[in-house]
């Protein structure tokens, strides 16, 4: 058993799943802070929000990279030649 | 012609002084003057013929003339000589050729020929005769040495160069004199040659007769060699004979004792075997003597002990074949039973079944080897039938479907990109031509439409990136599943063939 009782036609499915509540989860918790920063720290400006959110969507969409491509290191190209570079 | 005129005009004009019948006169010869002179002033107007011919004739002519007179005067003058070859064409092989000619005497020739049928006619002064005549040198040229040949040869050439260059008188004297001693030294040599000669043929007889001496002497102790020489040989030769005739009798002797001996050998040998078949005839009657006696109890017993050795091995055979046929037919009801387990429609595992034809056929190579082919996990889990194959390949069609524009190495975006999109891609169906994920896809449906699970799972294996990732778990499905039923078509075989080789 390779993948847990998990059959191949459903690894996308799973990704996608994963992928999905990262999101969420991710966005939620930027979120919060924004507001919390937001209240605490900025004087209730409304830009850290913003930008908090955006830091939770951006990790998620990185994280969920990382599982659908996970050669695709930043700043690392696979040349095709028989021998792939990487690190 | 106005000269002509003007004496005219001026006798005219004389006349006139004259009295009246001269004055005709006069005037009448004038006139007639005057008109004699007329015809002759036309005559220079008219144009001479012009001929060719005589043109070229005497030019040639000319010319002829011309280079005849410079080579001669070449021949007298070195200066105009040097010029005259250097300067015109083909005047070099002239000179020269003009030259040898004259140094040979030729034109001297051809002068004295001339002088003497001159002479017939006319009073010629005689030719100087104080040259030296070629026939008093010529007596040199006929002596045999070569020497004295070309020096004659040489004094000629000489008195030809002088007289063609008129130096005669000078070297007259001096020319007599080198004849002379000429011919003195020809006298010499042919002295000193028969001196010689004669010293050469005196030496050579005296040598002859030295020589003669000589040979004569070596001949006879040559002789004298050879006699002895050949009654040395003669001796051995005798000896040889003599030693060869002894050696030959005595190997004969040992030949004949050999071969005696031989003889001798075999007899003994053929008296042993004799004396052995007898013994064998004596024994062999004896028993015969013995059975009859006994009513031939011996051979009964003989007789039973051999029946009872078949009945032993009738049974033994018999034993065997009891025990291999209830193998046959114990694999044949453990192939039925997984036979049955395979057909089911769902997955049941068949362990038990493989464990128990394991342990029946642990001697039969190639149902153990068969058997071993099986991995325990599959035979643990079972296998999926055909219908729950081409069930769970609708949804894995879905996926393929959804994944099947993802290139390589496609992140998060490719991936979301091919999901939209696959939604408008057409369908494919049947049995189409290509290499695209449709196609394979309908093809691999057709496949399994007709229950062709072997060909379906080949051509789903030609997928490749993503879409072969998510359908891999159910190639490996249908791979298990086709291994199986291979393995019990194999054992199947290997059945009917044990059941047939026990009959």
């Amino acid at each position: 058993m390779s993948v847990d009782k998990q059959s191949s036609e459903d690894i996308l499915n799973e990704k996608w799943d994963f992928c999905i509540s990262n999101l969420l989860v991710k966005t939620g918790i930027g979120l919060s802070v924004g507001i919390v920063a937001s209240a605490l720290i900025f004087k209730r400006k409304s830009w850290p929000i913003a930008l908090s959110t955006g830091f939770g969507i951006g990790v998620s969409y990185a994280e969920c990279q990382k599982t659908f491509n996970p050669t695709a290191i930043p700043g690392v190209k696979i040349i095709k030649n028989s021998s792939s570079t990487s690190g | 012609m106005l000269r002509v005129m003007r004496p005219a005009t001026q006798a005219r004009s004389t006349c006139l002084l004259i009295s009246p019948p001269r004055q005709r006169i006069l005037q009448i010869r004038f006139a007639s003057n005057e008109t004699a002179a007329k015809p002759t002033s036309t005559t220079p107007t008219q144009k001479r013929k012009f001929k060719l011919g005589k043109f070229l004739f005497s030019i040639t002519l000319l010319s002829g003339l011309a280079y005849g007179g410079a080579v001669y005067y070449s021949l007298k003058d070195d200066k105009f000589r040097d010029n005259f070859t250097e300067n015109i064409y083909g005047a070099k092989q002239v000179v020269d050729y003009v030259e040898d000619l004259q140094r040979q005497g030729v034109f001297y020739d051809m002068k004295k020929k001339v002088w003497r049928i001159g002479s017939k006619y006319i009073n010629l002064p005689e030719l100087s005769e104080d040259n030296i005549s070629s026939d008093k040198i010529s007596e040199f040229t006929s002596k045999e040495n070569p020497i004295i040949r070309k020096l004659s040869d040489t004094i000629r050439e000489l008195d030809n160069f002088m007289v063609n260059h008129d130096l005669k008188h000078a070297g007259g004297k001096i020319l007599s004199r080198a004849r002379d001693e000429l011919r003195n030294l020809s006298n010499n040599i042919d002295q000193l040659k028969a001196d010689e000669q004669d010293l050469c043929q005196k030496k050579l007889e005296e040598q002859n007769e030295k020589y003669n001496q000589i040979i004569d002497k070596y001949e006879n102790s040559m002789d004298q060699q050879i006699k002895d020489k050949e009654f040395a040989l003669k001796q051995q030769f005798d000896q040889e004979k003599r030693e060869l005739y002894e050696q030959h009798y005595t190997q004969l002797n040992a030949e004949l004792s050999r071969q005696a001996s031989e003889h001798d050998k075999e007899l003994k040998n053929e008296l042993v075997r004799q004396a052995v078949d007898m013994q064998r005839r004596w024994v062999r009657d004896v028993m015969i003597m013995v059975e009859k006696e006994r009513n031939g109890r011996l051979a009964k017993l003989d007789y039973i002990n051999k029946r009872l050795k078949t009945l032993e091995r009738f049974c033994i055979d018999n034993t065997e074949n009891l025990d291999a046929s209830i193998k046959v037919h114990r694999l044949w009801c453990a192939l039925k039973s997984l036979q049955n387990i395979v057909e089911q429609p769902h997955r049941t595992p068949f362990i038990e079944q493989i464990v128990a034809m394991r342990r029946y056929f642990s001697t039969d190579e190639v149902v153990s080897a068969v058997l071993s082919t099986i991995d325990d996990s599959v035979a643990i889990n079972g296998i999926d039938s055909v219908s729950d194959l081409s069930k769970r390949f609708n949804t894995v069609r879905e996926e393929v479907r959804r994944a099947s524009l993802v290139p390589e190495n496609g992140g998060v975006f490719s991936h979301l990109l091919s999901f939209v999109l696959s939604k408008i891609l057409f369908r494919k169906h049947g049995l189409v031509d290509g290499n695209d994920v449709e196609a394979i896809l309908a093809r691999v449906q057709y496949y399994l439409n007709k229950n062709d699970l072997d060909t379906a799972a080949r051509e789903l294996n030609q997928l490749e990136g993503w879409p072969k990732k998510l359908a891999n778990d159910w190639i490996i499905s249908a791979r298990n599943h086709l291994e199986v039923k291979q393995a019990i078509e194999v054992i199947e075989t290997q059945a009917t063939l044990s059941c047939l080789s026990i009959a």
